[in-house]
């Protein structure tokens, strides 16, 4: 598997990445497009390929096919809106490397964007609409779960109620992305985070606090597939994709299932780790998708850097934050970095295998897995990338 | 609706409602005359809840039956943030697991919210929405 997959990124352009008010997301995402193909040095003639994603939230009226049109691309051999929640973003960039290594187009564009922050709006109203109510489904909101913050709470408190992980554990993952994001300019939330300003802040949904879950903004990301040897002749260090998988569990909300501690990244891993011949230790960064503190604890577990249930005493040890020996969500990831969803852990990725994150770059950057997570740790989609073609 | 409700005053009859639905119009159905109700399989008679097949062998041939309305909590969450109208914060939402297995989303009644506990035996009542759906709520059994 690993020999049919040719496939790099070569170009990496954002927009916005703001609390302020923006123009509309498909406005930012030909903007993050233009920069993407400034970035990879190439013109709009190039580009034979189009992905589209939104946000699970965000409608046609946001981001549809039409962004071609706006974006001035012309004769695409591949177009498509795809939707995989908050796996999108990677699902992007694995159908972009698919395309690519088989011929079928040669420089393609994965661009997310998502303007969430109104004004006189309150953000919640953004993430907490009802998306069905249909069936059995609908006790959820007859329950008064709205949000992702709710149903990823339920699941945290139960990992609390099976390994004993305390509320400290998940503070000192969000002590940890902020000492991060202190260190990188893009970052929205930048001033100092101790554990006693964690413990302060106010609930959210118990038991998680502000700092435990993402911080909104408007913005978007696009990203620029190509092949490995158009990636070596491109204006940027060459980041090849070097493994990709997805895990979709469907586990059963039942006796005996344990829905709530566990995601699809364990199959993930083994597709992703299988095709670059790699396992957990070769791993050098982790960005992780970690719209709240508990994905990154649960996360860390499924891809077996720590046992199950150890995941608490694994970043209370000071293994994610900087110095520590497995970097994780280097640019302040979701919490303090900013939450475009799966472009975030993308974007960051790309950095630190190029060598080009600054103040807060990793000396080793051989190896960077980057997770998607989507519904409450129903989907699940990663990337292995790295500077070199093949680690073998 | 007769409940004491504590800590938590949630407007019951204005919660969003369920949409009942192909699989789902029994459940509710049973629902409005007091009685929980699970799946099981014809074939290898496992329990569960909300499918189109069973599954646990995969054949369509789930049949309705009554559960005993006891079950523990599995886990919940305290929310704190105003989403909608019906729910005054801060307020309980609990994944009970059934006695015969199947989970599901519900609120507690009679009962402080810290005193809700992962484990503690919950018994099923009744409650009816505006819009005549019925949906499970648990008290402490
Ligand atoms: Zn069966």
């Amino acid at each position: 598997m690993a020999q049919a997959l040719n496939a790099a990124i070569a170009g990496l352009g954002v927009a916005g990445l703001t609390r302020e008010e923006t123009p509309p997301a498909a406005i930012l995402a030909v903007e993050a497009i233009g920069n993407a193909l400034d970035n990879a040095g190439l013109d709009r003639r190039s580009v034979d390929g189009l992905i589209i994603t939104r946000s699970g939230a965000a409608t046609s009226k946001d981001l549809d096919l039409d962004l071609q049109r706006l974006a001035g691309l012309r004769d695409l051999r591949l177009l498509q809106l795809l939707h995989g929640e908050g796996t999108s973003a990677i699902q992007s960039i694995q159908v972009a490397a698919m395309a690519v290594s088989c011929g079928m187009a040669t420089n393609v564009l994965c661009v997310f964007a998502d303007a969430p922050l109104k004004p006189g709006k309150a953000t919640r109203e953004s993430f907490s609409r009802i998306k069905s109510a249909e069936g059995l489904r609908g006790l959820r909101y007859s329950s008064g779960l709205f949000g992702g913050a709710a149903s990823h709470a339920i699941a945290a408190r139960r990992h609390m109620e099976l390994y004993g992980t305390t509320t400290e554990h998940f503070g000192a993952i969000a002590v940890a992305a902020r000492q991060w994001a202190q260190l990188n300019p893009r970052a929205v939330l930048r001033k100092p985070l101790t554990m006693a300003d964690y413990l302060a802040a106010r609930w959210i949904v118990e038991p998680f606090r502000l700092f435990d879950c993402a911080m909104p903004v408007n913005g978007a990301v696009a990203v620029l597939v190509t092949t490995s040897e158009r990636a070596l002749a491109s204006a940027q260090p060459p980041v090849h994709i070097v493994g990709m998988g997805q895990g979709h569990p469907a586990t059963l909300d039942q006796r005996g299932h344990d829905a709530e501690v566990t995601s699809g990244a364990r199959l993930a891993a083994a597709t992703a780790f299988g095709m670059a011949g790699i396992t957990a230790r070769d791993v050098d960064i982790c960005e992780i998708y970690d719209a709240f503190t508990y994905l990154t604890l649960v996360s860390l577990e499924e891809y077996g850097f720590c046992a199950r249930g150890e995941g608490g005493a694994f970043v209370a040890s000071g293994a994610i934050a900087p110095g520590g020996r497995l970097p994780t969500n280097t640019g302040g990831g979701h919490l303090s970095g900013y939450y475009l969803q799966g472009m975030t852990p993308v974007e960051e990725a790309i950095q630190q295998a190029r060598g080009q994150a600054g103040a807060r770059q990793c000396e080793k950057h051989d190896l960077v897995l980057v997770t998607n997570e989507g519904g409450r740790m129903d989907y699940h989609a990663n990337l292995l990338l790295s500077p070199h073609r093949s680690l073998r | 609706m007769g409940y004491r409700l504590m800590t938590t005053p949630i407007a019951f009859d204005s919660r969003p409602s369920p949409e009942p639905d192909f699989i789902s119009k029994p459940f509710f159905d049973s629902l409005e005359q007091g009685v929980l109700c699970v799946q099981k399989c014809s074939r290898c008679e496992a329990v569960q809840l909300g499918e189109l097949i069973c599954n646990q062998c995969f054949a369509q041939d789930l049949q309705w039956v009554p559960a005993s309305g006891q079950g523990k909590v599995h886990s919940c969450a305290i929310v704190h943030l105003a989403y909608h109208p019906a729910f005054a914060v801060p307020y309980a939402v609990v994944s009970v697991e059934l006695a015969e297995g199947p989970r599901l989303l519900a609120n507690m009644a009679d009962c402080d919210l810290q005193d809700i506990q992962v484990g503690m035996p919950v018994v099923m009542r009744p409650s009816k929405l505006a819009t005549g759906v019925t949906v499970p709520l648990f008290v402490p059994a």
